[in-house]
């Protein structure tokens, strides 16, 4: 089994006036928006790197990504391993 | 009509929640445990590598790292804890409304009502079982059962991601073959005393006749009989039934023995305000009042005093204290651990016998003022005022009874 990573990430989201939460655009390091295409579906879900919530199974940039909103935050799943500030300086 | 109940417990809890945050902590020997610094330093929960060192839930964290050097202690987080078990009981209601809960991480489910709606019982369990795998991260063992007791062994049995199923035809090779210290509410005292009538096995306690029993432990001895027996029928409590409150209590191990009498009036003085509050909150107000003192050698005892009047002001309750320290406290012993509580208690409807010797008027300002304490804080936090005995040590009374996360454990009855 590939191994993912946990990636925190800004959410922006339009809340209807029912109260229903779709995630428009995924901000990667406080810097770049990335265009949630659509979102396939939404349940509650276990991540595999860690932590879980709710699952945002989302098309971006032509890829299907995992969006979970855990508790108060937003994660996403990656491959790419976060760059390791104490062993790597 | 036959009763399916589950019990449903998270395996090692805590250690559960803290690898399924962090997946890493699977590869290595990890446990869950307190500040040695604070002197809270035991073992709270580990998991399944460090199991194989022989660490054992309740030992002090210094015997467990002597076992293991390479143990990773995580100190726990209780709100996360809280958080998780709460999403995980969210997945029992959707199945039922009688869920009661056994601490943070076991609960009982009466399933019988949803049968028509969700199907065979043994599904339910499947389907809550992987339900949890799945969406919170956690993995659980079932006990399937037609009593609370059996459930609770049916869940003890595999651990992790059991499921079992007692039921009344296959209860007798099932649970009779186990060892008696393996029922519930059997501890080693209990235990001991039925070694040495030869009772080892549960089927043998259950064979025994109720009276003989009955004779050797008294009351205990009849319930544990029928616990043997299967013939407990203690009801499921509904999730919305709260449990009445019947003592209010805070204790503390301080972060370094209390030897003065100074010391150890500072540190109540504290408990006895957050126990006040409490009960202020509750409406709730109490006339015995209860000092319990551990000694650095961990004998602990516990004294009591019945008031003349019910009480739920901290300065009437620590007068209480005062007299069972003068009467009881030994002055050449240094305290490891100390604990205020008040039962037998009554709605506070405002309302009291007045007597002749006190002046009512006081009392009176008495509640106006600690009410307006317990206000202050409510708006600008806890420690924005405290009694002035408590500075004098401010190193052994910086702590919050009432707002720090506390679990008391919790008896069957």
């Amino acid at each position: 089994m590939e191994q993912v990573f946990k990636h925190y990430v800004g959410v922006i989201a339009y809340i209807n006036m029912t109260g229903q939460l779709k995630p428009l655009y995924i901000v990667w390091n406080e810097g770049v928006k990335y265009k949630i295409d659509l979102v396939y579906r939404v349940f509650p879900a276990a991540s595999q790197a860690g932590g879980g919530g709710i699952l945002y199974e989302c098309k971006v940039a032509h890829k299907r990504i995992k969006l979970y909103q855990e508790k108060n935050r937003w994660f996403i799943e990656t491959s790419q391993a976060p760059f390791d500030y104490w062993s790597e300086s | 009509m036959e009763k399916w109940i589950l019990h449903i417990d998270i395996n090692h809890c805590y250690a559960q929640i803290e690898e399924m945050k962090n997946p890493a902590l699977k590869e290595i020997p990890m446990a869950v445990g307190g500040r040695e610094s604070n002197r809270h330093g035991i073992i709270l929960a580990k998991n399944l590598l460090a199991k194989k060192y022989r660490i054992k839930t309740g030992e002090p964290v210094r015997d467990a790292l002597k076992k293991c050097p390479k143990l990773r202690i995580i100190h726990p987080d209780f709100t996360d804890y809280q958080y998780y078990t709460t999403k995980v009981k969210d997945i029992y209601h959707e199945y039922t409304d009688q869920v009661e809960s056994y601490g943070l991480d076991e609960a009982w489910l009466d399933i019988t009502g949803s049968l028509k709606l969700f199907g065979d019982p043994i599904d339910i369990a499947r389907t809550i079982q992987t339900r949890i795998k799945n969406e919170i991260g956690l993995t659980v063992s079932v006990g399937i059962s037609f009593n609370k007791i059996f459930a609770k062994m049916g869940s003890d049995m595999f651990k992790p991601y059991g499921l079992v199923h007692i039921s009344k035809e296959n209860y007798r090779e099932i649970v009779w073959p186990l060892d008696i210290g393996d029922l519930f509410y059997v501890g080693q005292a209990t235990k001991t005393k039925l070694n040495q009538v030869y009772i080892t096995k549960i089927g043998q306690l259950a064979r025994c006749s109720k009276d003989y029993i009955k004779s050797l432990l008294g009351k205990m001895g009849e319930v544990l009989w029928l616990f043997a027996n299967g013939f407990d029928m203690s009801a499921v409590m509904l999730a919305t039934s709260k449990s009445v409150v019947k003592s209010v209590g805070n204790g503390v191990t301080a972060i370094k023995d209390l030897t003065t009498l100074d010391e150890l009036r500072s540190v109540l003085l504290v408990l006895c305000d957050s126990v006040a509050s409490r009960l202020r909150d509750h409406q709730l107000k109490g006339f015995v009042v209860t000092l319990s003192l551990r000694d650095k050698q961990l004998h602990s005892f516990t004294r009591q005093k019945k008031r003349e009047q019910a009480t739920n002001l901290c300065q009437e309750i620590m007068a209480t204290i005062d007299d069972l320290l003068a009467r009881h406290r030994d002055e050449n012993a240094a305290y490891r651990s100390v604990g205020v509580r008040v039962s037998d208690l009554i709605f506070d409807n405002r309302q009291c016998q007045l007597s002749l010797f006190e002046d009512p008027n006081a009392k009176v300002d008495m509640y106006k003022l600690e009410t307006a304490i317990d206000s202050l804080r409510a708006r600008y936090g806890y420690y924005s005022i405290s009694r002035g005995l408590t500075r004098a040590n401010s190193h052994l009374t910086d702590f919050n009874p009432k707002g720090d996360h506390t679990i008391a454990p919790k008896g069957y009855f």
